[in-house]
């Protein structure tokens, strides 16, 4: 895993990278079912939204759907031109 | 009804636990009605500890009426040295081959040698006979049935017996804990090595044997044969014990008179028990009455009773159990009974637990350590109690001087040590870790070194490791292309070397929670999951492979997803809360579990008070009082209150708030603005500030995920474009929201858009000749 954690304790924070490690199986629960749907950017998409992956994973998943199921078929394409869409699936 | 789900909970109704292959053996022999009833019957009305009856689970393979017959049938027969709770394997026979074997060795033997060796009463009457058929000639009562109990079979005794006879050698009960082949090494050894042959050299096998001689030779002790009955830890510990109180260690104990000695070891035989230095503290004596004293008082049998007589320690069990303590340790023989019960009462007076290293002070001692706690309003450590008011004193005013945090750990070590321990971390400019006061100031050098010479930060965990271990967990990392982290050290080199060819095989990626675990472990909890057809997740590996078990199968009952989170709490623990919430009618998942269920009422309660709503899931990430301050800060300044919230601390959150009020007004007091660290949001709104596009913050706070240097790369960006920061709606351009990878494709986009205009232009001005 080759999440920038520096760059996600500059924005957030020490108690981040506490919560992150906390959190782990979550974290990595949640990335595994973004990657099953086909979207490569995860990492990324972590950068900028840590405290989504931490939550719980059919909570994740929920909001998850919502957001793709609003998307349409086209959603991956949708997802990588903005990032921003990503915002409805945060805590 | 499945006999394997209600026998757990029949086992965990006593507080009985068992490892992975017995639980398998009882849910195939034991029924779990009958298991209910014997262990009501043991533990309840023959008053047994459950660790006794862990040891010897098979007596619950028996149908209670037999339990009852076997015990009732040994109360009418006059055996006054049975032990009941060591000889629970007697309970589990079949009663009719009981009552055959303790005719047969009454009637042959005499009731004496069932009183010396109750242990026969087990034994199947047959294999008796055969034995004393065959050798009767050869061996006295007392070797004969001592041969009896062993696991050898009747020809090995036979072959026992002649390599004895050829050999010269006084054939004694000893001699057949080993098998033929190891009887004949360890006669040689002795030969070779000079050694007088007896019974004692016979404990342990010949490699042991051979490991205790070459311990004793490095370390200049005299050979004496009584060492060798000793496990190779144990006489380690009996040297070192002898070394800290400047005893000559073949002086008092392997030269004591051979009479002595023996029947010290004869004793350990009988109770199956480890030589240890205490024991040479008394005589045999007193140890039989104490062992006495214990069986008939249910008490589990400790070295550190042998520092009192018989008497002393009777009065001190009567104590402990009047004041309804349970588990009785060692602890509770370090002062004399009159000590003990004024001890008890300032532990009454300042509500303290009778337990533990506590009893290692005087009463007068235990107060002062407790006032002078509250005087200096600093946390009472347990640990505190291994030193002496004065010297807690001495170590506290250290820690604050030195600006060392005062945890437990600083307590192991007197204060000398724990300077020279300081002075050596300092010396080395290595931050000081209270785990070092495992080892003496030498070996912390020594560890200080490795690390210097292999290049390797220092961790806390490698204390918990010998130094040699250290260099070849370092080695064993390196050749498997692992980073070097303190989590390594945990476990040995070869049981992580286990784990690491484990993972390989097995196609699993190594991670630092594993190392909680045994390979063994891991792979127990890899196949439960497999069993049970869930996913692995790392916080498994926090549990015991019983353990996980457990929850899974809790959580199947109660309906709750497995995840991550349901493995923060021990099965006991978890299924409090489960309880809690469902009571509570909190859904019981996610962030519940990291708190206890008076922390789930208590955040429960908080909620009602201040937002007449159920919690939200987020909120149990904190405890209570933290629950609180936060929420008390979203009202107060009207901040939406999300879940991300609950991810900082309250301290944090009211720093970052007054900050931005201060500084920018309340309509920047956003949750997504209140999250960020306040460093980043001191350089970063200040940025935006000047830029003039501040108010845009408040329609759109993404930008805040980005550093400043990334605002201004982008904002290069934009400029190239020809476009501005903030859009027609008046949120920030979509650029502030894009990835790295993204931007940085966009980026090459547009430089190779500008190189391919570039080349163009150059191509057409050559064109026109310019």
């Amino acid at each position: 895993m080759e999440i920038d954690l520096e760059k996600i304790r500059e924005i957030y924070g020490n108690s981040s990278i506490y919560e992150i490690s906390d959190n782990i199986d979550e974290l990595k629960a949640n990335m595994k079912y973004l990657y099953n749907l086909g979207i490569e950017d995860v990492l990324n998409v972590i950068e900028l939204y840590p405290y989504m992956f931490l939550q719980e994973r059919d909570i994740f998943k929920e909001k998850v759907d919502e957001l793709i199921n609003s998307l349409g078929d086209n959603y991956l394409e949708e997802l990588s031109n903005d990032f921003n869409l990503w915002s409805s699936v945060d805590e | 009804m499945n006999n394997s789900l209600e026998l757990r909970k029949v086992l965990k109704k006593y507080n009985l636990s068992f490892s992975k292959e017995r639980l398998s053996q009882l849910d195939e022999k034991a029924r779990y009605y009958e298991v209910d009833y014997i262990l009501d019957y043991l533990i309840n009305e023959l008053n047994i500890s459950p660790k006794n009856i862990e040891k010897c689970p098979s007596v619950l393979y028996r149908k209670v009426s037999s339990v009852k017959a076997n015990y009732n049938f040994l109360s009418q027969k006059d055996i006054y040295s049975y032990n009941l709770d060591s000889c629970l394997h007697i309970l589990s026979m079949d009663t009719e081959d009981l009552v055959d074997t303790y005719n047969y060795v009454e009637s042959t033997f005499g009731a004496e040698c069932i009183n010396r060796n109750t242990t026969i009463l087990r034994i199947p009457k047959e294999r008796i006979e055969t034995i004393k058929e065959h050798y009767g000639k050869y061996l006295d009562n007392e070797t004969l049935l001592g041969a009896c109990i062993t696991n050898r079979a009747v020809s090995e005794i036979g072959e026992i017996i002649g390599i004895c006879l050829d050999n010269g050698v006084k054939i004694t009960s000893t001699i057949f804990k080993q098998p033929p082949v190891e009887v004949k090494k360890i006669i040689r050894f002795a030969k070779e090595h000079n050694i007088n042959i007896t019974g004692s050299l016979f404990h342990k096998n010949s490699d042991t044997l051979r490991e205790l001689y070459e311990y004793a030779l490095e370390n200049n002790i005299t050979i004496a044969n009584s060492m060798f009955s000793c496990s190779l830890e144990s006489f380690k510990g009996i040297v070192e014990s002898c070394r800290e109180n400047n005893l000559d260690v073949s002086g008092v104990v392997f030269r004591k008179d051979p009479g002595y000695v023996n029947d010290l070891l004869e004793i350990c035989d009988e109770f199956d028990l480890e030589l240890t230095l205490s024991m040479f503290r008394t005589t045999p004596e007193e140890i039989r009455r104490i062992i006495e004293v214990c069986n008939r008082k249910h008490v589990e049998l400790n070295n550190s009773m042998f520092s009192k007589d018989s008497h002393e320690v009777e009065k001190i069990i009567d104590l402990c159990q009047s004041e309804g303590i349970k588990d009785i340790t060692g602890s509770f023989f370090k002062k004399g009974v009159e000590e003990l019960k004024e001890a008890f009462k300032v532990c009454e007076k300042y509500g303290l637990k009778k337990e533990g290293t506590i009893f290692y002070r005087t009463a007068k001692e235990i107060e002062d350590i407790v006032l002078y706690c509250k005087d200096e309003k600093i946390k009472l450590e347990i640990t505190m109690f291994h030193r002496t008011p004065d010297e807690v004193k001495k170590i506290v005013d250290m820690c604050r001087k030195k600006k060392i945090p005062i945890t437990g750990g600083i307590f192991q070590r007197s204060p000398q040590v724990l300077d020279q321990v300081y002075t050596i971390f300092k010396r080395n400019n290595i931050p000081f870790t209270a785990s070092a006061l495992m080892k003496s100031p030498e070996e912390i050098k020594n560890i200080i070194s490795i690390c210097q010479i292999e290049g390797v930060e220092l961790s806390g965990n490698m204390f918990s490791q010998p130094p040699q271990e250290i260099i070849k967990i370092i080695h064993i990392c390196r050749a498997n292309n692992i980073k070097v982290t303190g989590a390594f050290f945990q476990r040995t080199s070869s049981e992580l070397q286990d784990i690491i060819d484990y993972c390989k095989g097995n196609n699993l990626t190594l991670t630092a929670s594993m190392l909680f675990r045994t390979k063994d472990e891991i792979e127990d909890i890899m196949d439960i999951c497999e069993k049970y057809g869930e996913d692995y997740c790392e916080s498994m590996f926090k549990r015991h492979p019983e353990e996980v078990e457990e929850i899974i199968l809790i959580c199947r009952e109660n309906n709750i997803p497995v995840t991550g989170s349901t493995f923060r709490k021990e099965p006991k623990e978890f299924i409090d809360i489960v309880n809690k919430c469902n009571e509570l009618g909190i859904p019981p998942k996610g962030s519940v579990f990291k708190r206890t269920p008076k922390e789930i009422e208590d955040i429960n309660n908080i909620y009602m008070e201040l937002l007449h709503q159920k919690p939200a899931p987020n909120a149990f990430n904190k405890k209570p009082n933290e629950v609180r301050k936060i929420l008390e800060l979203c009202i107060k300044y009207n901040i939406e209150i999300t879940g991300t919230i609950f991810r900082k601390k309250a301290s944090e959150l009211e720093d970052t708030i007054i900050f931005v009020k201060k500084h920018y007004g309340d309509e920047y007091l956003l949750p997504l603005v209140i999250i960020c660290d306040k460093k980043h949001l001191l350089s970063v709104l200040s940025y935006l500030n000047g830029k003039k596009v501040l108010p845009t913050l408040k329609n759109s706070c993404g930008i805040l995920r980005l550093s400043v240097v990334e605002i201004v790369e982008r904002e290069s960006y934009l400029n190239e474009l020809g476009e501005n920061m903030v859009t027609e709606n008046d949120t920030f351009h979509p650029v502030f929201g894009w990835t790295k990878k993204q931007f940085a494709a966009k980026k090459q986009e547009l430089e190779d858009k500008k190189k391919q205009e570039s080349e163009d232009q150059t191509v057409t001005a050559k064109g026109r000749g310019i």
